[in-house]
């Protein structure tokens, strides 16, 4: 159908031949006026579109250029010249979640608590499962000294989304949380969070040995020499980690009374040491330490041993703890002796009179003195300890051993 | 605006660019293309919307670059451009509007009002330029204002300007500046209903299914542009609220009342400030913009620069929980003061932005404050600054229901519509009894003008029927009764009139003569003596004014049952119509 036609068919039959005219000539021009709008819309749709995308492109330097700035004040430890930085780049760009993330890390570095606090919150609020801002706004409420919000964040974040990183984090947070819990005085929680982290970093031996660490904080020392052995397992032969845990074993093995196992990973330790450039405890030391549990396997009065030797060695340390006493005594002042001192000393007192002068053989053959006179060196050093502060040399052993009564060899 | 100042066109039709010789007049194309204006509206509709989405971002981002180019990328306290800048650009902005573009004051609201009620549509390209340029300025500079009334306003002129192009008759030219309108409004706010209801709230004032077409589909095409560029995400992003205990509503009608509370004041102090800069000699008016710039600038030189300009990015971070109750309250504050010098100085710029900036700050320290003793609450502080973004658009504006769409739209968040039903309810109900004329009308008055008043407009309680009728005090017949039986009853009550239960339910109002005239006649029936004509069918409900053209006809109106067919409920004369009108006006003026 050709234009003519179409402007034919337009025309109503009820209009003159004049009519039908104008009728044509105002349609072209109504046609001529929208053309013209069209093109004045292309025209302002390309100024538009230049005029926007060069103020973006302006508009993302400037903020590449804040947050850049941010970052340096947050490096050199300006937080506050990081806060106005940061959020000047959340102007320029709103919503970004890394000037978002950024801005609440510097507030809380700057030390504006209730305000990193608040923001977090609401940060958290849309996205409540992610597990890098459960386990900041835990830290927050640390700070905040907020220990009820603190763990159930820490505990958020265990649960929270770590996008690729999961396992990695979820061990670090719970590492974390578990130290938290032994400063809040809570170790049966932290001994839980340190074993399920365990049974996640079995063959990582430097997680194994801060997890050996964290459980011999919280004084659960067997599950901690338990974990240091593991630790042993899965170490690079002569790595650091390695000898870290030989250090951690023996030290543990010692608090525990188990002076063999003690000896043996500082023998081992020390074995180690020698091929390694820089051990992370001079060896020096460590041998002092192993000659110290030589001595105080030599003063060991255990149960177990051969009579004769127990005898002997008991004998040798009751001369010690004696002496200990004595020279205890006379550096007290009777008056500063409270009432309850008096009475201990004196039942001390008459109970090393009943071993006045003992013989080898007589004590050899009697088991039942053998365990008062070991009882008494024991509450003698306590005694003293308690009195006249700490002990040294082998008086410092005997009270050691004093405190381990379930020490093994 | 000045009613004084307002640029009147010399005729309905403006000037089209074509040929002088060709152009037809109104009538004449309305005979020989009736269809035209209706086939050419859905189009224009598209193309107005289009351009206005394209003319509000050119509008937004020249604000941008003049806010990075004056004050900096972001304006920090202490920087000496923060009071010299508003300062200056104000003192041109002044010169502009003084000597350019007269038109270009003010919000935009009321002059899209003024031209679509007194200058049948018509918005020069001059006063659409002005605004844009001016208003641009101001706002790029700092002044305290918004560029959604601009942008509005600019939409508005865009149409007209394209519907005078197109030469279409008066009533489309008044017909098309709310079209524009929305679709400025629209692209401003990205949200295309709450512009249509804004429009249709606000500036026409009722439904019409007239303009309703053309407004959808102007916002529509406008906020498909306008999402072009600045992509589909809502304006604000906040978490769902989950309303575990009701009770927690309680917290929301507290904002209510502080939101009310608040947009009375901040009505208050415009209604004040503003006719009070006016009664200054006319040689300050000049230098009135560039103080307020000043003051606005020393506010931001000494502590708060986020009170300057239109303020989306501070309330965004708001709602991201960035401040603390203090710094929220003393902003919500500052932004009533210095969007009040910078509106009363004459400066050009809306109140839109800074009205939603108020309600954030204000919902936020509620927020910030509940959550303080009653940490258990589970709206977070951006769905408190939300809701009060709503909570001052409802009681400032006083747009209840734009309001409401308003936040949902800006926030693509439907779970906080109970919180903000009610707390917007409460402060619009608040702001109301306390500050009884609306701040657009203040305004108008305060300009010399009278627009009709949208408000008064929606709270009048229509008339109906049944609010004039009386029980029947003339006699009521059957048609099968006899026409002299009837002449006699007449006779025997003293009336002039009867009614007439005839066949189907209907009615006939029958005259003494008529009746007379059919007895003479000898009919058996009165029925069979009338003509086929039966007297309209009226239901109580039906609004008063609707009887009216019926009275030339019918002395009297029978009123019906609408369950029981033809059961009388009694008669309306228009002497009861007028005498109902009349008693409606006292209680009005008693009231």
């Amino acid at each position: 159908m050709g234009l003519a036609e179409a402007l034919h068919r337009l025309g109503g039959n009820s209009l003159d031949a004049r009519q039908r005219g104008r009728r044509r000539r105002l349609i072209l021009q109504d046609a001529a006026a929208l053309l013209s709008l069209a093109g004045i819309t292309l025209a302002l749709a390309v100024v538009t579109y230049f005029f926007f995308y060069s103020f973006r492109a302006h508009r993302q330097v400037l903020e590449s250029r804040w947050f850049a700035r941010g970052q340096q004040d947050l490096a050199t430890g300006r937080a506050q010249d990081a806060v106005e930085a940061f959020r000047s780049a959340l102007t320029l760009s709103s919503g970004n979640r890394a000037y978002e993330l950024a801005l609440a890390q510097a507030l809380a570095d700057a030390g504006r608590i209730d305000e990193a606090y608040a923001y977090y919150s609401t940060l958290l609020e849309a996205k409540p499962g992610d597990g890098l801002l459960n386990l900041r706004m835990a830290r927050l409420a640390v700070r905040k000294n907020d220990p009820a919000e603190a763990i159930a964040l820490y505990q958020a974040a265990l649960n929270g989304d770590w996008l690729d990183e999961g396992v990695l984090r979820r061990r670090e947070v719970r590492l974390e949380l578990a130290q938290y819990l032994i400063l809040q005085h809570m170790p049966t929680r932290a001994q839980a969070e340190l074993l399920t982290a365990e049974g996640n970093a079995l063959e990582n031996s430097a997680v194994m040995n801060q997890i050996a660490a964290l459980l011999d904080q919280a004084h659960f020392l067997k599950d901690a020499l338990t974990a240091y052995q593991r630790a042993q397992q899965h170490a690079p032969s002569n790595s650091p980690e390695m000898l870290q845990a030989f250090l951690g074993e023996g030290r543990v093995a010692e608090s525990l009374g188990e002076y063999k196992i003690a000896r043996r990973a500082l023998e081992r330790y020390l074995i180690h040491a020698r091929q390694v450039s820089s051990p992370p405890e001079d060896p020096s030391t460590v041998e002092a330490w192993f000659d110290q549990l030589q001595r105080m396997q030599a003063l060991d009065t255990l149960p177990s041993l051969p009579p004769r030797q127990r005898a002997q060695r008991l004998l040798a340390d009751g001369s010690i703890a004696r002496h200990r006493l004595r020279v205890c005594i006379a550096r007290q002042s009777t008056a500063a002796q409270s009432t309850q001192d008096a009475a201990t000393l004196a039942i001390l007192n008459s109970e090393w009179k009943t071993f006045p002068s003992l013989h080898l053989s007589q004590l050899a053959n009697d088991q039942r003195k053998q365990d008062s006179l070991a009882s008494l060196i024991d509450q003698t050093e306590i005694w003293a300890n308690q009195r006249c502060g700490a002990p040294t040399g082998d008086d410092a052993l005997l009270l050691q051993l004093a405190t381990v009564p379930n020490r093994t060899e | 605006m000045d009613a004084m100042d307002m640029e009147s066109p010399s005729t309905t039709t403006m000037p089209s660019p074509m040929d002088a010789s060709s152009v037809l007049s109104e009538e004449e194309i309305r005979r020989i293309a009736p269809t035209r204006e209706n086939r050419l509206l859905l189009v224009l509709s598209i193309f107005i919307g289009i351009l206005s989405g394209l003319s509000v971002v050119c509008f937004r981002i020249s604000i941008e670059w003049l806010q990075v180019l004056l004050l900096g990328s972001v304006p920090h306290p202490g920087q000496y451009r923060l009071l010299l800048a508003p300062m200056l650009v104000g003192l041109l902005v002044a010169i502009l509007v003084k000597y350019f573009f007269p038109q270009a004051r003010g919000s935009g609201v009321n002059q899209t009002k003024a031209a679509l009620y007194i200058y049948n549509g018509y918005i020069s390209f001059r006063t659409m330029i002005g605004k844009f340029i001016t208003a641009a300025l101001a706002i790029g500079s700092g002044h305290s204002l918004g560029p959604e009334d601009p942008a509005l306003q600019i939409g508005a002129g865009l149409a007209s300007i394209v519907s005078r192009h197109l030469r279409l008759s008066r009533e489309r030219l008044r017909l098309f500046a709310p079209v524009g309108a929305a679709a400025g409004l629209a692209a401003a706010f990205n949200a295309p209903i709450s512009a249509i209801l804004f429009v249709i709230e606000e500036v026409i004032g009722r439904w019409s299914a007239a303009v309703l077409g053309s407004i959808v589909l102007a916002a529509v095409s406008s906020v498909v542009v306008a999402r072009a560029f600045w992509g589909s995400e809502p304006m604000f992003h906040i978490p769902s609220v989950n309303l575990r205990d009701n009770r927690e509503l309680l917290a929301y009608a507290v904002l209510g009342v502080a939101g009310g509370l608040a947009s009375v004041l901040f009505s208050r102090l415009l209604a004040w400030l503003r006719p009070w800069l006016r009664t200054l000699p006319k040689k300050t008016q000049v230098w009135q913009p560039a103080v307020a710039g000043l003051l606005v600038g020393a506010i931001g030189f000494f502590g708060f620069p986020q009170v300057m300009g239109p303020g989306y990015d501070v309330i965004d971070h708001a709602m991201h929980g960035e401040y603390l109750w203090h710094i929220l309250l003393t902003l919500a504050i500052l932004k009533i003061l210095a969007t009040t010098l910078s509106f009363s100085s004459g400066t050009p710029g809306g109140m839109f932005a800074p009205t939603l900036f108020i309600g954030a700050m204000l919902g936020g320290t509620v927020g910030s404050v509940e959550k303080i003793f009653f940490p258990h609450l589970t709206g977070s502080i951006g769905s408190y600054a939300l809701v009060g973004m709503g909570v001052l658009f409802a009681g400032f504006l006083r747009a209840p229901l734009t309001s409401v769409f308003m936040v949902l739209e800006v926030s693509g968040n439907y779970s906080i519509v109970l919180p903000v039903i009610l707390a917007n309810t409460i402060a619009y109900l608040l702001a109301r009894s306390l500050q009884t004329i609306p701040i657009f009308e203040v305004l108008t008055l305060q300009d010399g003008l009278s627009l009709p008043s949208m408000e008064e407009a929606r709270e009048e309680t229509a008339l109906r029927v049944e609010d004039a009728v009386h029980a029947p005090d003339v006699p009521v017949v059957f048609g099968t009764d006899a026409p002299a039986s009837i002449v006699e009853t007449m006779k025997k009550q003293k009336v002039e009139l009867a009614l007439v239960r005839c066949r189907n339910h209907r009615w006939y109002v029958l005259t003494a003569s008529e009746a007379a005239k059919a007895s003479q006649a000898s009919a058996a029936q009165i029925e069979d003596a009338l003509p086929d004509e039966r007297a309209p069918l009226l239901y109580p409900d039906l609004a008063l004014d609707e009887t009216l053209p019926y009275f030339r006809r019918w002395p009297v109106l029978p009123v019906v049952n609408r369950a029981v067919s033809g059961f009388l409920e009694g008669i309306l004369s228009q002497n009861d119509v007028l005498q109902c009108y009349q008693n409606h006006l006292q209680i009005h003026i008693h009231k």
